[in-house]
């Protein structure tokens, strides 16, 4: 049974508020487990209390925020998931530097083809061609904070982990990243190149 | 016309994918509890956030585990 949204809130305000707060745990535990067990990364026990304790911190704390469009199990999970795949990902990325995913990511490997104004804007480009085109795009269209944000997320780093070594957030990071996909898709409809092109190729 | 390397296909789909006005993550964190809600009761077609969701991995990745933790509540309870 669900318990109604004002319910939460009444004992969570209250005198009942350790048995909400039991309650909410358990709930939290289980859709934790069912949630992140799904992917390669399954959290252990242990991990999964820590992210739970965390959760309840943020939920108690955080409760005037909550705006009652979803019951209020659902925002708290919503919570919960964030706290887990946060920890998560600084965990598995630790190790790993910026620096180091530029040096291997084969996006900038690619020879930029010269523009030597010569562009066919009706041509059919071929993969290879794509692949310089790209490479040219990204090194002279963006910026050298957009260039290196780009170049990680493609090859995998989390934009929270990113925007952790670029000293912003996840927030504006996702906004630079989209500032440069906006510039590579002028910069492709400048060289000719239709989306269909693209698609294609995915 | 598969032969593009491997590395440049999720660039492919982050430029296919890119509209001119997109929302923010924490705008999508926002809306996210509401919209898994109607997610789980059927296709819920709302294209800011399946935009945001096909553009960010991690919200995705958010999305994806608070769905199916949404979907079991619902199965358990009705």
């Amino acid at each position: 049974m669900e318990w109604p949204n004002a319910q939460w809130l009444r004992m969570l305000h209250g005198t009942d508020r350790n048995t909400a707060l039991t309650e909410l745990r358990a709930i939290l535990l289980v859709g934790l487990d069912a949630g992140l067990r799904r992917g390669s990364r399954s959290p252990a026990v242990a991990d999964l209390e820590d992210f739970v304790q965390e959760a309840l911190i943020r939920i108690t704390t955080n409760l005037s925020s909550f705006r009652g469009d979803s019951h209020f199990t659902t925002w708290a999970n919503r919570i919960a998931v964030r706290v887990a795949f946060s920890e998560m990902r600084r965990k598995y990325w630790h190790e790993v530097s910026l620096d180091a995913i530029l040096e291997t990511e084969g996006l900038l490997s690619a020879e930029p083809i010269a523009d030597d104004g010569s562009s066919q804007p009706d041509r059919l480009v071929g993969d290879s061609m794509l692949e310089h085109l790209l490479a040219r795009i990204i090194r002279q269209d963006l910026s050298e904070r957009q260039r290196r944000a780009l170049t990680a997320v493609v090859a995998g780093m989390p934009i929270e982990e990113v925007a952790r070594r670029m000293q912003t957030n996840r927030n504006a990071l996702y906004k630079l990243l989209h500032d440069a996909r906006k510039r590579i898709r002028v910069a492709l409809e400048r060289e000719g190149v239709i989306e269909e092109e693209l698609r294609a190729r995915m | 016309m598969k032969s593009i390397s491997p590395s440049f296909v999720p660039l492919l789909r982050l430029i296919v994918g890119t509209s001119p006005e997109e929302i923010s993550c924490d705008e999508c964190d926002r809306r996210l509890s509401a919209f898994v809600e109607r997610c789980a009761r059927s296709r819920f077609h709302e294209p800011r956030m399946r935009a945001h969701l096909a553009n960010c991995p991690d919200c995705r990745e958010e999305f994806e585990a608070l769905l199916a933790i949404v979907s079991l509540r619902t199965a358990l309870i009705h």
